[in-house]
């Protein structure tokens, strides 16, 4: 097992390594410095002296394998310099202010797209080919082929411009976070959905439940003892990278409805050319994910029994 | 018994070895190596049958891939027709192949669902270059009457005959290239047992007519006792046994193979007693016990079991066994 | 014996409908599929002829005519130049429609002969791709593109690029797993045991037996690829300003909904109507496909 995690760990830092390697490089090959980008923006050139001095007092005039080196040394402290973009404050200031309001968004659709997706999915399994089941499909194909963004936009036209119940952005209470959470919960819900109903019902024909049934269990009984046991252990599988998927935020979400999440910093930080902010967010995201996957795989082997992790014989 | 026999030595294996290595899955793991062929010395004879016999996993499927060439052999020698193919690759290979031909045991799996007939049958005279497509059509149409199907046959897919009929098609693809050796690997035990009479009789026809020597592998003994003159029986990748197939039957010397034969359902069931005292299943191909390796599911297994491998010896005419006891 | 079994059933060799016929025989069923591909052929043709079709230059502003809402002379109403909606909707779906289907041609073009060379020769060749696929596929997806859009700068071959740069990946992935089952399988050996070299074994079983995966995942990927060039329009690096894009529209307009709800509610429904039709279209191939010897054979 400790053999097992190590191995792991080995994988997670070599692709982190060749993640940081992939940003750095992409960042430098982009056409025009950050300044660049900026003052045309603003429709006005920057004399060579000052773009010189600008370069210089944020490392930029050094070789690239020294500031790759320097950027490496620096984010193993945590500590990446200041935004570009936002030059009052670090990157990892914004980090810690902005970051609560992804994982916030990020739980709350969590907890959403659990109950409906679950949900769906164990009704539409219980009752295959029944009305509750083609709602499932009907919803689940809805998910996979409505982009979030447009989604989003439809809600808004229809809750906001239309009928005014709802605020069209910000993130000050509830009634703020009916749409977001709704539009962010499109893939969680698809995942969840699928997963969840072709696992029971794998679940249910297996042959343990048949001998449940003729046993003469009570259906409640096989249900709880049986089925649920046994077919909610793979859904952990999806939900662990689902969940850190989700608290690391979202670009079309969070830009959407102006909620000052890390999604909404990293997408203005992508107009700006902020780079350490864009190689930050790149990192830590790979980071989180990658680990999400690696918990997960050391809890399934936990819960379940049956799968080992090393194979010894 | 059926076909003229000749004392030419068609195929021949020498101390023929195959072993599979492979690596345990966690990182860094060690190599295992696994014997599935030990030193087998065989030999078929110009349109004679030889059987092999054996249960599943004992390495007869293995002998008859790596003597197709299909495997590599990891020791030993091969030698056809005279000619040492032990090492032959390639080009020079391809000759050989026409000579040797493979009948498989899952009809379906071995013809490809989505070819007609007549692109299965005509597919080595494709490889070969074997005529036009006219003449290649006309021999199709010829080896489907050949094995018993009709030629409105040609442009069907696989999937739509039964399990009986696409063996037809697997032996009628093996014969376009008029072999020499057929080998048949299994040839009839996923076919409903009402099939399998039809198709080994079909197959006995076709030695008669084409002068075929089949290696015939199976691990039903009655089936083998049928179709072949003699017979070896295989264990864990060694041969423990041969002989004509009357001696086999009718006499066994090896603890193995009279259990084996006290396995064949007996119809009258006064006489149905097994009493060859075999216990247990086949060992691991990777813990494979020291000295012999029956020994440990043998009833006259002893001390010098453990130590000592038994080799092959001559007990009768033509008749050789691989056991201290025997 | 089966010779005679079978002289009294005499099918019809003649009329055996061949494999196209079957496969639209079995699509024709699936009415959401066909409904879907008439939706989709009817706008294959608008993005062709939108230059007659289009009723104004969705370029040109007219600034007289500003923020206009839907009426009588612009349909669908105008933009902050006054430039007509309906135009630039129309001239989306060409944008929308030729980065999808050209976008999965291009990652068929590279993931297949990496998969299948990754299959067939095995050794460090394999072991080196599956590390790569490794690697690009622990990136977020999106997140790359973005990274790549960023630094290839917006625009219509470069957002082709960024595609293939990750999606050949998928392909690549599949078709090494069908080589490498299919290699296994009895009939592949057959085929060896016949002296058939690598070249007529790829050309004759495993080409044949992998169209049918490839084409699914190439049709389901389209709307996919349609997604991508919306989220990195709508987010400002796929396809630049006066270019007409559904997502960009959306990106752009969306702060204005209060104002000029049409500026961003028509793009999105027809970028949603368009990514339904297509999936249903990529189902429906599926369905019609996965038959019979296909299905046995997985």
């Amino acid at each position: 097992m400790a053999r097992y995690i190590l191995t792991r760990l080995a994988g997670l830092l070599g692709v982190l390594v060749v993640v940081s390697l992939i940003t750095f490089a992409l960042m430098h090959a982009v056409p025009g410095g950050p300044f660049d980008a900026r003052a045309l923006e603003r429709q006005q050139m920057i004399p060579e002296q000052i773009k010189r001095q600008l370069n210089t007092k944020y490392g930029l005039d050094e070789p690239i394998w020294k500031q790759y080196l320097l950027f490496v040394r620096n984010a193993v402290r945590l500590d990446f310099g200041y935004s570009l973009a936002f030059p009052s404050r670090t990157v990892v200031q914004i980090f810690k202010e902005q970051w609560p309001y992804s994982v916030q968004l990020g739980l709350l659709t969590l907890a959403f797209s659990t109950v409906v997706g679950l949900g769906l999915g164990i009704a539409s399994a219980v009752r295959p080919n029944s009305w509750i089941d083609h709602a499932g499909t009907a919803v689940s194909v809805f998910c996979l082929v409505i982009p979030s963004f447009v989604f989003a936009v439809l809600l808004q036209f229809v809750f906001s411009v239309r009928l005014g119940w709802l605020p069209t952005g910000g993130w000050d209470g509830p009634l703020h976070w009916v749409m977001p959470v709704l539009a962010n919960s499109l893939a969680p819900v698809l995942v969840l959905q699928r997963y969840t109903r072709s696992s029971m019902r794998d679940a249910m024909r297996a042959g343990y439940v048949r001998t449940a049934r003729a046993k003469g269990l009570s259906r409640r009984r096989i249900m709880f003892v049986h089925v649920f046991k046994n077919a909610l252990t793979p859904v952990l599988t999806v939900g662990g990278p689902l969940a850190a998927g989700l608290i690391t935020g979202s670009f079309f979400v969070e830009s959407l409805f102006r909620i000052p999440g890390i999604g909404f910093y990293f997408v203005t930080a992508i107009q700006h050319r902020d780079y350490p902010m864009i190689m930050a967010t790149t990192l830590v995201w790979t980071a989180v994910i990658s680990t999400a996957y690696l918990f997960t795989d050391i809890l399934y082997a936990l819960v379940d029994p049956r799968v080992s992790l090393v194979k010894e014989k | 018994m059926s076909a003229p026999q000749s004392d030419e030595t068609l195929l021949e294996t020498i101390g023929l070895t195959k072993s599979f290595t492979t690596r345990r899955a966690s990182f860094g793991g060690k190599r295992v190596e696994h014997v599935a062929v030990n030193r087998v010395s065989l030999s078929v004879r110009e349109g004679e049958t030889l059987g092999l016999v054996g249960e599943s996993g004992c390495g007869k499927t293995t002998l008859g891939l790596t003597v197709m060439r299909l495997y590599e052999p990891s020791g030993g020698r091969i030698v056809f027709a005279g000619q040492d193919i032990t090492r032959l690759a390639g080009r020079a290979l391809k000759p050989v192949r026409r000579q040797m031909q493979m009948v498989f045991q899952d009809p379906f799996a071995s013809l490809d669902p989505r070819l007609t007939v007549e692109q299965i049958i005509g597919e080595p005279l494709v490889i070969h270059g074997t005529g036009t497509r006219a003449e290649r059509a006309t021999a199709v149409e010829s080896l489907l009457e050949r094995v018993g199907l009709g030629a409105d046959d040609m442009h069907r897919y696989p999937s739509e005959f039964s399990g009986g009929q696409q063996q037809r098609i697997g032996i009628a693809r093996a014969l376009a290239l008029r072999p020499r050796l057929l080998i048949c690997d299994e040839p009839v035990s996923a076919l409903d047992v009402s099939v399998q009479a039809q198709i080994l009789n079909l197959l006995r026809d076709l030695q008669d007519e084409f002068r075929l020597a089949y290696l015939f592998i199976s691990h039903n003994i009655a089936v083998t006792a049928f179709m072949s003159r003699r017979i070896g029986v295989m264990y864990l990748g060694r041969v423990v046994e041969t002989g004509a197939s009357r001696q086999i039957v009718n006499a066994p010397r090896h603890p193995y193979t009279r259990a084996l034969v006290a396995a064949v359902p007996e119809p009258d069931p006064s006489r149905r007693v097994d009493e060859s005292g075999v216990r247990g299943d086949v060992a691991d191909l990777a813990g494979r016990p020291t000295g012999c390796s029956f020994r440990t599911r043998c009833p006259l297994a002893e001390s010098r079991c453990e130590t000592e491998e038994p080799q092959l010896r001559r007990v009768d005419k033509g008749h050789e066994v691989a056991c201290h006891f025997a | 014996m089966a010779a005679t079994a079978r002289t009294y059933a005499q099918p019809s060799v003649k009329k055996r409908p061949t494999k196209s016929r079957l496969f639209w025989l079995r699509f024709r069923r699936n009415r959401l599929a066909v409904a879907a591909l008439c939706f989709i052929i009817v706008e294959v043709l608008l993005a062709l002829f939108a230059p007659w079709v289009a009723p104004y230059d969705p370029y040109r502003g007219d600034f007289t005519a500003t923020w206009q809402t839907p009426n009588g002379l612009h349909w669908l109403g105008t933009d902050d130049l006054g430039r007509d909606v309906l135009s630039r909707l129309i001239y989306g779906a060409r944008i929308s429609i030729s980065v999808g289907v050209l976008s999965q041609l291009v990652i068929a073009l590279v993931g297949l002969p990496i998969g299948a060379l990754a299959g067939l020769k095995g050794g460090w060749i394999d072991y080196a791709v599956m590390r790569i696929i490794d690697v690009l596929s622990s990136l977020p997806a999106l997140l790359f593109y973005v990274l790549l859009m960023v630094a290839l700068g917006a625009g219509f071959g470069n957002l082709i690029l960024a595609m293939t740069a990750t999606g050949w990946i998928g392909i690549a992935r599949l078709v090494r797993g069908q080589v490498l089952s299919l290699k296994e399988t009895d009939y592949v050996r057959a085929a060896r045991a016949m002296g058939g070299g690598t070249r007529h074994i790829m050309r004759t079983h495993l080409l044949r037996n992998t169209t049918t995966p490839v084409i699914v995942a190439l049709a389901l990927g389209i709307p996919g690829a349609m997604f991508a060039e919306a989220g990195l329009s709508f987010l400002g690096v796929g396809i630049p300003s006066p270019q007409a894009s559904w997502g960009q529209m959306i990106g752009m307009y969306q702060p204005y909904i209060r104002t000029a709800w049409h500026l961003t509610v028509f793009p999105a429904a027809v970028l949603a109507v368009t990514m339904l039709a297509w999936f249903l279209l990529g189902d429906g191939i599926r369905d019609a496909l996965d038959t019979g010897s296909a299905a046995r054979n997985e």
